[in-house]
């Protein structure tokens, strides 16, 4: 348990720092580093680390169930809808995800959203940095919690988290097609994207200030229940036909 | 062998048990039905039998239960997986993979079987559903039966001795389940499988099992050949759904007929009730008044309708509904049944021809402005549910029409009256049992007051005792000058109280008329007593009876 | 309704072995950033249509496009407006903006821009390549070839396979809550959002009870923990997948090549250089062509092989 917090803790250092050193450094030359590319390993290393914690972490078909079926809903509403128009409330979800369910399942359900519903909107370079910029929302918004945020809080976070997915996004924009990497020219393409991140940022707010704390309730009221436990020793046919005591609960996964 | 020791089991957040006491022996190879109203524990045995129940679910458990000399309790439900096959009601929720094949190889890979073995076992598998011919389709593209052919597939590939089915058949229409039903019946019957079958229509099943359990409130409380459980009176009381010809045996008995034994199918109601027919004075049949004579509400002139993506779903369609009339839409999947009753409300214009409902024609209209004259209440009530109280659940549709204030509140107070929802108010709906919330979704589309209410299928999946509380309902609202257009594929209910029966095909009218008229001598759509009294005719039985109670009526 | 952009096709294309065309799209993104010179970029860029050809995927194509030409754009306007270096002033701002500093734009930014806008616009046709003809199915099966850890693949594998079912689901509901008078579509868009909650939260509690029977059915059918599992299908690898597969990695190798010999860099600033026509340099340009290209060639011999 404490490794993996160690880990998540040393993964999420690498992914800013995958960010921010670009950012700061004066990129005097294309030459010497190929910052488009180095970020693009990085981020698709990152990605495949959460996996494996994921491989850990997911001990049961219900977690893989869960995390699978949240992840079908976030990326489904990321798809524009007849029935739904222009309404998009895929990070949203990842963030209630993220809330409820913890740090590795935030991420999963993050990356599903992007993995899953670029098959039906299109692969590209854009898709692991995207499951990173959600993944990551998942994560911070796990970790968000121990701050007991409220309703006001998680307008905020939702505010934040608009305006960090849209840094994470065009950071691959930025490195891979921008002279010079300088922080100026990255302030200019976070501009370019400013209306849209905005549009997010107030999507987000909207959605976690409406009904952001019913989706909790609803997703906390399913984990526990999905974390029922047997509490009589499971004595098999020698187990006398008294029930044992009903105390004992165990604690949640 | 399975074999079960005073089971007694508790959900985790339960304060009342899912099974108490239950005592149960079955031996290999019999083919068991298990029935009862929701919530009795049916679905709780099954689960037991393949660990599920305690291993998944948690909660509290005492008793003993031995599966194939496994002892349920001390054992994985991995092990399980190889002695017992589960089968549930929902095929789309038990589909993982994104091909057939790699469904039927679900399992197998799970156990780590070596890749010869698997390819061996997904081929009989295959076979032994005949689902050879679709084993590279995805399973997004499958039929409701396909897909719950593959789930059994699935299963069977993993060579259980024990196959458990809870509810099999309830989300699927009545030739796949009939067709379901017969792929069972073959794995007990050819394979000597133990079959343990859960299913509340019991026409379909009891000629095809040796031994019948009706269980209640977590208890067995008849448990013997279907014969002779069926003769019981005690499984009325708790709601099962017995067929209509036991259940017509048993009323000519009350009224002091000898019939000497229970009939399971036509066939043999045929042989038992010749007697009884042949002997008998046979009354009048009270005519069937024409209640086709109201005022037309809802009006379809010469109405197509063609997909976006192209399927001409609708041809010509012309259908005059007046008020007061109770009409069945009946036909196969996807002869456009859904299609048609979506024009009433205006979820779908027409692409040519006109719908009016009410004098308004609704192609000129939103479909909220038709939500005031036009009521639809989908099969599954949890689509309807999103609110946090019952109250607030039922207001919706008056808040969206510009309802408000004590109109409201007043409104609400009456259907919460009406459908014995008052205690309910404050609580959360989907916290209610499965009765309770049909009856919210209905209250919540009620509360508008619409003169026309349509129904898509609400009797799919639906027990005895909730189907005839809806149907009762709907007989009183009728009543009161209403019109009620019920989309369903059961006969029976049609049988009993609709008045006009529209059956489509290929997106055609092609019968319309009374429901005596269309159902009698029908070779599909007949109900159960039409298809005894057909042999009877010769005694001078009109063939055109179709219900419990006027095949009862005639004798008297 | 909404469906995957991969179709599947009778061609020599969607007939490659995944891992090979995985490699190829990896490959071609190497190359694109490595390369700078506006002339290899182009070139790179045109190589990849010759697949979009043969994979008779043209209009798909064409809708990936639209979206890769907007980005460009805005990658030629950054780049104009903030790069400021370059010689060839073209225009100066006559004020200074805090940390912006005095923006000027020179003909070197330009230039830059829109070869950076080839660069995008060749990644983006790979991608799209890779997006149309490879059946997601395989690309799955790929990842757990690769070693990924099964249970990312399978919850990915999973959500996949309901994406149709939860489409329904909202179509199903959206329609029961329309009957019950709801408008989604004439009002602003927190009103919207409100309302749209009314056919989110119902999606949201019925997909919750799916999940418990989606694990239920997986308990039922030995889905656990620990123990090492079997795959029923396989990707198979001829002789002939291996050298497709190579091929798909052969432009990266020439990435590498080339960035070691200094070949394809071009420079754009402090002032845009002499493109010389004459060294040894520019014998890369047809290679660059064929080593691109190779696995098209590769897939007709292929269908060849496997004819016999």
């Amino acid at each position: 348990m404490k490794k993996s917090r160690l880990f998540l803790a040393l993964i999420f250092v690498i992914g800013v720092a995958a960010f921010v050193v670009p950012a700061v450094s004066s990129g005097s030359s294309n030459g010497a580093v190929n910052w488009g590319l180095a970020a693009t390993i990085l981020v698709i290393l990152v990605i495949v680390a959460f996996f494996f914690e994921f491989e850990a972490a997911a001990i049961s078909s219900k977690e893989v169930a869960l995390v699978a079926m949240l992840g079908t809903i976030s990326a489904i509403l990321r798809v524009p809808f007849a029935a739904l128009p222009s309404v998009q409330p895929s990070t949203y979800l990842v963030i209630c995800s993220g809330y409820v369910f913890g740090p590795v399942a935030g991420f999963m359900v993050g990356a599903l959203t992007a993995l899953v519903s670029n098959f039906f909107l299109g692969q590209g370079p854009w898709t692991p940095y995207q499951m990173l910029a959600w993944g990551l929302l998942g994560v911070l918004a796990a970790y968000f919690r121990r701050l007991n945020p409220g309703r006001a809080g998680l307008i905020i976070f939702g505010i934040v988290g608009g305006y960090l997915y849209g840094w994470i996004i065009n950071t691959w924009y930025w490195t891979s097609f921008i002279y010079p990497l300088t922080f100026r020219t990255f302030l200019t393409y976070q501009l370019t994207s400013i209306w849209f991140d905005t549009f997010h940022a107030i999507g987000n707010a909207v959605f976690l200030g409406f009904f952001g704390m019913k989706t909790i309730a609803i997703l906390e009221r399913f984990r526990k229940r999905f974390s029922w436990r047997l509490s009589s020793e499971p004595g098999g046919a020698q187990l006398p036909s008294t029930l044992s005591a009903a105390g004992g609960e165990q604690q949640p996964l | 062998m399975i074999r079960i020791r005073d089971l007694t089991f508790y959900y985790g957040d339960a304060s009342k048990p899912a099974l108490q006491g239950v005592n149960l022996q079955i031996e290999d190879g019999e083919f068991v039905l298990v029935t009862g109203p929701s919530g009795c524990g049916k679905s709780s045995l099954c689960r037991c039998l393949n660990g599920l129940i305690p291993h998944f679910y948690g909660g509290k458990i005492a008793g003993g239960m031995e599966v194939q000399g496994l002892d349920v309790m001390k054992s994985t439900t991995k092990e399980m997986a190889t002695r017992v096959g589960m089968v549930f009601q929902d095929p789309e929720n038990q589909l993982v993979s994104m091909d057939v094949e790699r469904e039927v190889a679900f399992g197998l890979e799970n156990l780590a079987f070596a890749r010869d073995i698997m390819a061996k076992r997904v081929e009989e598998s295959l076979d032994a559903l005949g689902l050879s011919g679709i084993r590279y389709r995805g399973v997004h593209e499958l039929s409701g039966g396909e897909k719950q052919k593959v789930v059994i597939a699935s299963v069977l590939a993993l060579h259980p001795d024990i196959l458990v089915l809870d509810e099999p058949t309830s989300e699927l229409d009545p030739r796949s389940a009939e067709e379901v039903l017969s792929i069972v019946q073959r794995l007990n019957d050819d394979l000597g499988m133990t079959v343990i079958l859960v299913e509340h229509r019991l026409d379909r099943v009891v000629h095809l099992v040796d031994r019948m359990i009706v269980m209640d409130e977590g208890e067995i409380i008849a448990d013997g050949p279907p014969r002779g459980v069926l003769a019981n009176g005690d499984i009325t009381s708790v709601g099962a759904g017995v067929p209509p010809l036991v259940r017509m045996v048993r009323r000519l008995r009350d009224s002091g007929f000898d019939v000497d034994d229970i009939p399971l199918t036509v066939k043999e109601g045929r042989a038992i009730l010749k007697d009884v027919f042949r002997g008998a004075k046979v009354s009048e049949l009270p005519k069937t008044e024409s209640t086709n004579s109201g005022e037309p509400v809802i009006e379809i002139d010469k109405l197509w309708y063609a997909y976006p993506e192209g399927l001409t779903a609708l041809r010509n369609v012309s259908l005059r509904i007046c008020r007061g009339e109770f009409v069945a839409v009946m036909g196969r999947n996807a002869s456009g049944k859904t299609t048609l009753v979506k024009h009433i409300n205006g979820l779908l214009k027409p692409t040519k021809g006109k719908v009016r409902v009410a004098g308004i024609d609704t192609q000129k209209a939103t479909i909220a402005e038709l939500a005031r004259k036009v009521g639809f209440v989908f099969q599954n009530p949890n689509d309807h549910i999103f609110a946090d109280t019952v109250e607030e659940e039922i207001s919706f549709i008056l808040r969206n029409l510009g309802f408000d204030g004590t109109e409201m509140a007043a409104r609400v107070d009456e259907v919460l009256e009406m459908f014995g929802l008052k205690e309910h108010r404050r609580q959360y709906p989907r916290s209610l049992s499965g009765g309770e919330r049909q009856r919210v979704a209905m209250a919540s589309v009620l509360v508008a007051s619409p003169e026309v209410l349509i129904l898509d299928e609400p009797t799919r999946g639906l027990e005895y005792r909730l189907k005839s509380e809806l149907m009762r309902f709907l007989d009183r609202y009728r009543g009161e000058g209403n019109t009620v257009v019920l989309v369903t594929h059961d006969v029976e209910t049609v049988a009993e109280y609709a008045d006009r029966v529209v059956l489509l095909s290929g997106g055609r009218v092609v019968v319309d008329g009374n429901r005596r008229d269309v159902l009698s001598r029908a070779l599909f759509f007949s109900p159960q007593i039409n298809r005894l009294v057909q042999a009877f005719e010769k005694y001078g039985v009109p063939n055109n009876i179709i219900t419990v109670d006027e095949a009862v009526d005639i004798l008297k | 309704m909404i469906s995957f952009r991969y179709r599947e096709k009778r061609t020599v294309i969607h007939k490659l072995n995944p891992f090979c065309k995985l490699a190829w799209v990896a490959s071609v993104f190497v190359l694109a950033l490595v390369l700078n010179n506006p002339i290899f970029l182009l070139l790179l860029f045109l190589s990849t249509l010759l697949l979009v050809i043969t994979a008779k995927v043209w209009r798909e194509w064409t809708s990936f496009m639209k979206y890769a030409i907007y980005i460009s754009l805005t990658i030629v306007v950054v780049n104009t407006l903030v790069s400021y270096q370059g010689t060839h002033v073209l225009a100066e701002a006559p004020f200074t903006i805090p940390v912006m500093g005095t923006p000027t734009i020179t003909l070197e930014a330009i230039i830059y821009g829109m070869a950076m806008s080839i660069r995008l616009l060749a990644i983006i046709s790979a991608f799209a390549i890779l997006t149309l003809t490879v059946n997601p199915d395989d690309l799955m099966l790929a990842m757990i070839k690769m070693r990924l850890p099964y249970k990312s693949v399978l919850v990915t594998a999973l959500s996949t396979r309901f994406v149709p079912t939860l489409i329904s689901d909202v179509e199903r509901i959206a329609d029961v809550q329309r009957s019950r008078g709801l408008e989604l579509d004439k009002c602003s868009l927190p009103k919207r959002i409100k309302r749209s909650a009314s056919v989110i939260i119902p999606l949201l509690s019925n997909s919750l009870d799916r999940t418990v029977q989606i694990a239920e059915a997986m308990e039922s059918r030995a889905f656990g923990s620990g123990a090492k599992r079997t795959f029923y299908k396989d990707i198979k690898m001829s002789r002939m997948d291996i050298v497709t597969v190579i091929a798909g990695f052969a432009p990266s190798v020439l990435g590498i090549v080339m960035l070691i010999l200094g070949f394809g860099d071009y420079q754009y600033y402090p002032t845009l250089g002499r493109m010389d026509l004459s060294g040894p340099e520019w014998t890369m340009l047809p290679i660059l062509a064929l080593v691109v290209s190779s696995v098209v060639f590769l897939a007709f011999l292929k269908r060849g092989v496997d004819l016999d």
